[in-house]
């Protein structure tokens, strides 16, 4: 039975799903405690997160394909990812680092973006993780990536 | 240059002729000091006078007795058809419609005259025909009825179609079914097959085109119906004035909606408009202004043409696209291609409101918090009356910030642009798009004068960034939705016609040069509408981007996508291919440049000459693919940002 922690991510991830933000979106792991859910975003390729109440994170596992650790392509996204603190940014762009930490973890070029709830914030931690990923997507990744994302997501070549 | 050339070849030119004519006098045995005294055909390009003396002629709008021909185009005119781009055939209605007086032209081929017309109808927001021969010519037009539709472009097709008589025979030749060929490439479509309803399927067209959201309307004309004599309007089963076949009321917004959208407006701190299509062609754009105006709300552009919304008001958000992840409020006014989510860069949190007259399309691909129902400017003007003063200053200010972050981002690449010319001695498109700008929008020229047909493929990524809109119709997009980068000659003959005529928006502008851009690739299928521009005197100044492959070249390397062999040909053509001397050969000017520095110069002289004596020209830059790599290269083969300036899907 998932926690109430674990109940809190599901209602706030499938708000999102609620509004047709996300689609085909179902909840597919409850075991040891953890939530997994999977759905359809912003490309074709299902997008899997799984929330861990143990260390009270939200991981987007395996979000970014084919990027090796040591390509200046990770590095880039790392320091993207680190600029979403930046205090420079507006409140509404900006990961407040003491309300959630983000870091990026890389298996065998599969990127996963982890953002962990400080002080139990999940609702703060939840939209902020949801508008990290979606600003890779829209932001960083229109960046010179256009043949990643053709070879990995399907975007039209042209 | 291009000059010498021309001593050239006119030197050898008349060395053959002289040694062909002494070789023909001494075969008539006559002595070849007689040959001097034959008369030299004049083999200079030039105009025929039947051209302009033509186009002098005064109209002769045709009277009962009428063919079906001259009735249907009687029809065009009272519906104010703004003009008609055509190749020979379809004879009866052609020259029916040009003898009503509607600017006519006639082109190089059907489809190109079809992509003309589009673009005339995208800049000018008014109804353009285009017209072909059965067979052939009608289905030479289906690539550009397809981008037509994709833009939602008010389009009024025609095509002859032999006889109804000897349907389903093989008699002579060009026999077809038109219809089903352009099924779900059009509003509304029709085989005339009743001559006496002819006039009645001209109100059905007119209908189509002039309400709701417009798209291509295709009638195929069968010689007895475009041939068939009318003594009287009796004979006519259907004969009126268009106030009663059709109407010019528009859907308004209910109160119950728009006090609705008031509401979320004045909870939102960063609203934002997405004005397309429907803003244009409704004509709302000063309302548009109102509404931004009155409660500091972000307007962004979209769709096939740009400039509804002026890219120097502090509340556009064209050229700032950082800012469009700030929405928290997103209204799509009259976007008839509607991107699905991912597409547009906004917040998942954001909420959308639509305002579009068709509600069986509100809520299709990006859900909706509220729909409206409404002719645009009819909403707008609404909105404008409802709304309550507000200032949202945060919003103003985080909106010029990240139109400054774009701005030095161009500078950067720009700088990038230098040296990669310098690199690889051939000038990159951020040098093109760049001093482009520079001189279109901070030179000598008014910014709000030049129409821009804004095409090609990679480099339409680079320019896109660069070019700037600043009263309505004054860039087309050229490639949108459908991605055909063929037909941009095709569009620069439509734009050009357009400010030639001074159609529309183009008014104030009339006259004006116009400048496209195209790549080497989509040059080739429409390059030989550079005579169509030269007959017709319309001065385009058109900067080919000339890179030696497709735009899509990276996808052919040997070892690349799925580890491919025997690909790469495909993708490349010969490499310094000289452009400008097709245009030369077409009776406009050449300028070959190979030197980033040669640029400016190249693109000043041929806009000077365009606007003294309406000759345009052909600027060929050569270039590298290898531009295309960011690693070798960078900025490299560019992404995209939607909405705003570097739109072009939606």
């Amino acid at each position: 039975m998932a926690s109430q922690p674990a109940r809190q991510v599901e209602r706030l991830l499938r708000r999102y799903a609620d509004r047709g933000v996300f689609r085909s979106f179902h909840v597919s792991e409850t075991r040891g405690g953890k939530l997994g859910c999977k759905f359809e975003w912003l490309t074709e390729r299902p997008v899997t997160a799984v929330y861990n109440p143990e260390t009270d994170a939200l991981e987007f596992r395996n979000l970014l394909p084919d990027v090796p650790a040591a390509s200046p392509m990770y590095s880039e996204l790392k320091a993207f990812v680190r600029g979403r603190a930046d205090p420079q940014l507006p409140d509404h762009r900006r990961i407040e680092t003491g309300r959630a930490a983000v870091k990026c973890s890389n298996r065998k070029g599969n990127v996963s973006i982890v953002v962990s709830f400080k002080k139990g914030d999940r609702e703060y931690g939840v939209t902020r993780a949801v508008k990290l990923v979606n600003e890779i997507f829209l932001s960083f990744l229109r960046g010179p990536y256009f043949d990643y994302m053709v070879a990995n997501f399907g975007e039209p070549a042209e | 240059m291009a000059s010498k050339r021309k001593e050239g070849s006119s030197k050898s030119f008349s060395r053959r002729r002289f040694v062909a004519g002494g070789a023909a006098a001494a075969a008539l045995g006559a002595p070849a000091a007689a040959a001097s005294t034959v008369r030299e055909r004049d083999s200079s390009i030039k105009i025929p006078s039947e051209v302009p003396s033509s186009l002098a002629e005064a109209p002769r709008p045709a009277q009962f007795p009428m063919t079906g021909a001259q009735v249907f185009a009687k029809a065009c005119k009272e519906e104010g058809l703004a003009a008609l781009f055509c190749a020979p055939g379809n004879y009866h209605v052609i020259n029916a419609i040009a003898s009503e007086g509607i600017p006519s032209y006639g082109g190089r081929t059907e489809g190109m005259m079809c992509s003309a017309a589009d673009a005339f109808c995208r800049v000018t927001g008014e109804v353009a025909a285009a017209s072909g021969t059965e067979g052939p010519g009608f289905t030479n037009m289906i690539m550009n009825i397809g981008a037509a539709h994709s833009a939602r472009s008010p389009l009024l097709v025609l095509a002859s179609n032999m006889t109804m008589a000897l349907d389903d025979t093989d008699h002579a030749i060009q026999r077809g079914y038109q219809q089903p060929t352009t099924v779900g490439l059009k509003k509304y479509g029709k085989r005339l097959i009743n001559p006496s309803r002819v006039h009645e399927y001209a109100a059905y067209a007119f209908r189509q085109l002039k309400t709701g959201i417009p798209r291509p309307v295709h009638l195929d004309f069968p010689g007895e119906v475009a041939a068939k004599t009318f003594e009287s309007a009796e004979d006519l089963s259907y004969y009126h004035d268009k106030s009663k076949y059709r109407t010019e009321s528009k859907p308004h917004p209910s109160r119950k909606d728009i006090a609705k959208a008031v509401d979320m407006i004045g909870k939102a701190e960063r609203p934002i408009i997405v004005a397309s299509a429907g803003v244009f062609y409704s004509k709302g754009w000063d309302a548009l202004k109102a509404v931004a105006e009155k409660a500091d709300i972000a307007v962004v552009e979209s769709g096939p043409s740009r400039g509804h919304y002026g890219d120097a008001h502090p509340l556009s958000a064209n050229t700032a696209p950082d800012a469009l992840l700030s929405a928290d409020l997103v209204i799509l006014v009259g976007q008839y291609v509607m991107p699905s989510l991912g597409e547009y860069a906004f917040d998942p949190d954001a909420t959308f409101v639509r305002i579009d007259p068709d509600p069986s399309d509100i809520g299709r691909n990006i859900p909706i918090d509220l729909g409206i129902v409404s002719c645009e400017k009819a909403a707008l003007e609404a909105l404008a009356e409802a709304l309550p003063p507000a200032k949202r200053p945060a919003w103003r200010d985080e909106l010029a910030a990240a139109r400054k972050a774009f701005e030095d981002e161009n500078d950067e690449y720009y700088q990038m642009g230098l040296k990669n010319s310098a690199d690889a001695s051939a000038v990159h498109p951020a040098v093109i798009a760049h001093e482009l700008a520079d001189f279109l929008y901070d030179g000598k020229i008014a910014k709000e004068q030049t129409t821009v047909v804004s095409g090609g493929f990679g480099i339409g990524r680079y320019t896109r960034r660069y070019l700037r809109a600043y009263r309505p119709g004054q860039i087309c997009n050229g490639a949108y939705q459908y991605g055909a980068i063929g037909p941009d000659v095709g569009y620069c003959v439509g734009v050009g016609a357009a400010v030639q005529q001074g159609t529309g928006p183009q008014a104030p502008y009339k006259g004006s040069p116009v400048v496209g851009i195209t790549g080497d690739a989509g040059f080739a299928y429409s390059a030989m509408e550079m005579e169509t521009l030269s007959k017709y005197r319309i001065p385009v100044v058109l900067i080919v981007y000339n890179n030696n492959a497709w735009g899509v070249w990276r996808f052919g390397r040997s070892g690349g996508r799925n580890n491919s062999a025997r690909t790469y040909h495909m993708y490349v053509f010969q490499e310094n291919l000289r452009y400008e001397k097709i245009g030369e050969a077409l009776g406009v000017r050449g300028e070959y440049v190979s030197r980033a520095a040669d640029f400016r110069p190249a693109l000043e002289r041929s806009y000077q000459i365009a606007a003294a004596e309406g000759v345009s020209t052909v600027i060929n830059c050569q270039a590298i693919k290898e531009f295309w790599s960011s690693k070798d290269y960078p900025p490299g083969f560019l992404q995209k940002v939607e909405p705003g300036c570097m739109s072009y899907f939606h």
